[in-house]
């Protein structure tokens, strides 16, 4: 029997349908108490923060139908696209969208664990394990610690971590197709716009990693297919793709960070055992980066071994390329100083977090153990194809077929004895994490005109949800912020010099202002917002008073429509909706041309 | 003339099928031996030839399609938390309390100002200790929603009541409606 094909029963995973339901009702399983709570939030800080920031892009775009590129909700008006913490831009917003915002998002945490489940799967074929092993892969990938952790943190942006693999089976498979390193560019593209402000700058750095690996082993073996330059040319169109998908966020992402950087001065670091312990220790509460943290399982991990205990070559490529990544995960303490050099290249001098390298340790343990898994399996299949079993089996009258089957599926059941050992060691300890999840109820909501608060950042998402914005608010950039904002105005838009005229607001929405003026003589009109240089008005010149938004106006009786309309958002929508665009027109090409051929081959022949 | 007698009946006649009779079941179940495996294996052919496997492993992608609309629908159908209700005329929001309620609540808020300010001056800069004082204030919201049994939602509301319209406490408190430049973490 060849070794490779999938086998028995598991070869029901092959069917995409079954398989992508098999994740979903894995998924809906593991992440059930979230699931179905979709109203209460947890209690780490952080959950307020995001709560406010999705409510924000919710309203932005369900009530008032506007890209969230502007949002006045929070410390008087910040970049809402351009934040690169928000997930004002990601594609995932379709679910709260159609949803509803909060049952929306849980939906959507849902399908980034199913697409995570689907990226190790296909990261682990790869790899060579198949059937059984790399169920298992995927398993233990996505539901591994650091899935949990970010629900206890109240991050739930970090559920970008879960396309690491889609990442890397992306660049390794674009050597031969460049179709996958288009896959890999939409992965990366998605990390970043679901605010990947710490899953963006990891996951480059494992990738080029990887890509220095690669390569290495290609020029040292003297590899034609594929050839050295092959991981270039995948990675170069990686870049292409995710830099073209995402320029609408980009540009803007750029320009604010340039303006207002994200400074981080602290050390980290962690020793060999701290690492050690997040993937593999089990802990009651393991904190932001504590002892089972990142829970795998030591079951998994002397899968990985016995994978490389068999030679399996690939295997110890992925090994040594989770040791790297443990490397980096030690920050500061790092034997072979890999983190200190990430430090010092350009763009990555404030990276932060070095322990979230360990989900790229965790996808590489996960892999190898699946693929120790398959190597186990063909092994037992070798013992039971031995040709005194055979003879044994010519005694009874069983046809040949039959006889293949038989122990298919005796070693389909053996195999699934160690696999059920690695899977349940994982879950019993991260889902019953999920199921110990403290959560409270989210507050009330209220459609009413929108107008400033004083606020309160540590309950962030109670104001967006009844129309006010919180003044006081906490973001890890400095954005500007005018010290004049007030909570206390019994009107939004109001002029400089009350005695010029009146000014009456005719509706609001969070990136158009539209107010009737009568003025008798030239004013300025305030609006209680922070300034930012993508406000336009049509009267008169837009500027900065004290920080705040004003429009110097002329006198006179008309209409004043102030408008946010950020050029950069608007020259990387082009870049991104051109780069769309080809690709789907590239894509459409290749299939009319495959059918095309396909449909002349019979003629041909 | 005596009549040819006719030939003397089998001793088994009546028990035993008729020679043509066993044939054809015989046949009906030798034909089925052999059509059922040519029936499948003619339908294998077909399956391949005609892709028919094919188009059953991409109808088999409706499945998760079924199962997610599903779980969709489990998940808008939980009830989501109440509504406030907005009075275009008075520009007020109906929390359900009435003015002495509200500024007792107010009141009970202020009368913590002093010390939470005085817990926040070990911080040297403005911004962490407004900062501070609203960390303590949140808990404090949460913690008294809990003991009133009302949403949080309502507390804050009433906050912002008391700043938006500058009430003050019995003790002289007033919240300040000003906020301090944002302050980067950098640590």
């Amino acid at each position: 029997m060849s070794t490779s094909e999938d086998r028995g029963l598991a070869s029901l995973v092959n069917v995409a349908g079954l398989r992508l339901l098999l994740w979903l009702a894995l998924g809906s399983w593991f992440y059930a108490r979230i699931l179905h709570n979709p109203y209460l939030i947890g209690e780490g800080h952080d959950w307020t923060y995001f709560t406010h920031h999705l409510i924000a892009s919710y309203r932005t775009y369900v009530d008032y139908h506007q890209l969230p590129v502007w949002n006045p909700y929070f410390c008087g008006g910040i970049p809402g696209i351009g934040n690169v913490q928000s997930m004002a831009g990601s594609p995932t917003m379709i679910f709260p969208i159609l949803f509803g915002a909060l049952p929306g998002w849980r939906l959507s945490m849902l399908v980034m664990l199913v697409l995570g489940m689907e990226g190790a799967y296909q990261y682990a074929r790869h790899n060579g394990a198949k059937s059984l092993g790399a169920v298992v892969a995927a398993t233990c990938f996505a539901m591994s610690g650091r899935f949990v952790q970010l629900l206890y943190d109240g991050q739930p942006v970090f559920l970008g971590f879960e396309m690491t693999p889609w990442l890397f089976v992306g660049f390794e498979r674009g050597f031969r197709d460049l179709r996958w390193a288009v896959v890999g560019g939409l992965a990366m593209s998605l990390v970043f716009l679901e605010g990947g402000a710490v899953a963006t700058p990891i996951l480059a750095v494992s990738l080029a990693l990887l890509f220095i690996v690669s390569t290495f082993s290609l020029v040292v073996t003297r590899s034609r297919d594929p050839a050295w330059w092959s991981p270039l040319r995948s990675l170069l169109v990686m870049t292409a793709v995710t830099v073209g998908l995402s320029a609408f966020r980009l540009l803007p992402v750029g320009a604010a960070l340039l303006a207002f950087p994200r400074t981080w001065e602290g050390g980290e670091s962690y020793t060999a055992a701290a690492v050690f312990d997040m993937l593999f220790t089990q802990h009651a509460s393991p904190g932001y980066s504590g002892p089972g943290s990142a829970y795998l399982g030591v079951f998994c991990l002397l899968a990985a071994a016995y994978a490389v205990a068999q030679h399996d070559r690939r295997s110890v490529f992925l090994i040594a390329m989770g040791f790297l990544c443990f490397d980096l995960a030690m920050g500061e303490h790092s034997w072979l100083h890999l983190y200190a050099v990430v430090k010092h290249l350009p763009i990555l001098q404030n990276i932060r977090n070095p322990f979230r390298f360990v989900v790229c340790t965790a996808l590489f343990v996960s892999v190898a153990a699946g693929k120790g898994l398959w190597l186990f399996e063909d092994r037992l299949l070798r013992w039971m194809r031995h040709p005194s079993l055979d003879r044994l089996a010519l005694r009874f009258p069983i046809p040949q077929h039959w006889t293949t089957r038989i122990v298919s599926s005796a070693v389909t059941i053996l195999v699934a004895v160690p696999a059920y050992f690695i899977v349940s060691q994982n879950l019993k300890y991260n889902r019953g994490r999920v199921d110990r999840l403290p959560l409270h109820a989210v507050g009330l909501s209220m459609d009413r005109p929108f107008r400033q608060s004083i606020g309160n950042r540590w309950l962030a998402h109670v104001w967006p949800a009844v129309n006010l914005g919180s003044i006081a608010c906490f973001e890890e950039q400095p954005f500007f912020t005018s010290p004049a904002l007030r909570g206390d105005l019994p009107q939004e838009e109001y002029l400089a010099d009350p005695s010029a005229g009146t000014v009456t607001r005719v509706s609001w929405s969070p990136t158009r202002v539209d107010l009737d003026l009568w003025l008798v003589k030239p004013a300025t009109v305030i609006v209680n917002q922070n300034y930012h240089r993508g406000w336009f008005a049509n009267h008169g010149s837009v500027r900065s008073l004290d920080g705040l938004l004003a429009v110097s106006v002329p006198q006179g009786k008309y209409r004043l429509v102030i408008r946010f309309v950020d050029p950069l958002v608007v020259a990387g929508g082009a870049v991104s909706v051109m780069t769309a665009g080809g690709l789907l027109g590239i894509g459409g090409l290749g299939v009319y041309r495959k059918r095309r051929r396909r449909r002349e081959e019979p003629i041909r022949s | 003339m005596q009549p040819i007698a006719p030939p003397p009946p089998d001793a088994n006649e009546g028990s035993a099928p008729p020679p043509a009779a066993a044939s054809v079941s015989h046949r009906i179940l030798s034909w089925l031996r052999l059509a059922i495996p040519e029936l499948l294996l003619q339908l294998r052919n077909l399956c391949v030839s005609h892709r028919i496997l094919s188009w059953l492993r991409l109808a088999s992608l409706a499945l998760p399609l079924i199962f997610f609309a599903w779980k969709a629908g489990r998940i808008v159908r939980v009830p989501g938390p109440g509504r406030l209700a907005w009075d275009e005329r008075t520009g007020t929001a109906d929390l359900g309390l009435d003015t002495n309620h509200r500024q007792a609540l107010f009141e009970e808020l202020a009368s913590h100002d002093a010390g939470w300010k005085k817990a926040n001056a070990r911080f040297e800069d403005d911004w962490s200790r407004h900062d501070d004082f609203h960390a303590l204030m949140s808990q404090h919201i949460v913690a008294q929603s809990r003991t009133l049994g009302m949403s949080p939602t309502i507390l804050c509301l009433v906050y912002d009541e008391a700043v938006h319209a500058g009430w003050v406490s019995t003790k002289g408190v007033k919240f300040e409606a000003r906020w301090v430049p944002l302050k980067p973490r950098t640590r």
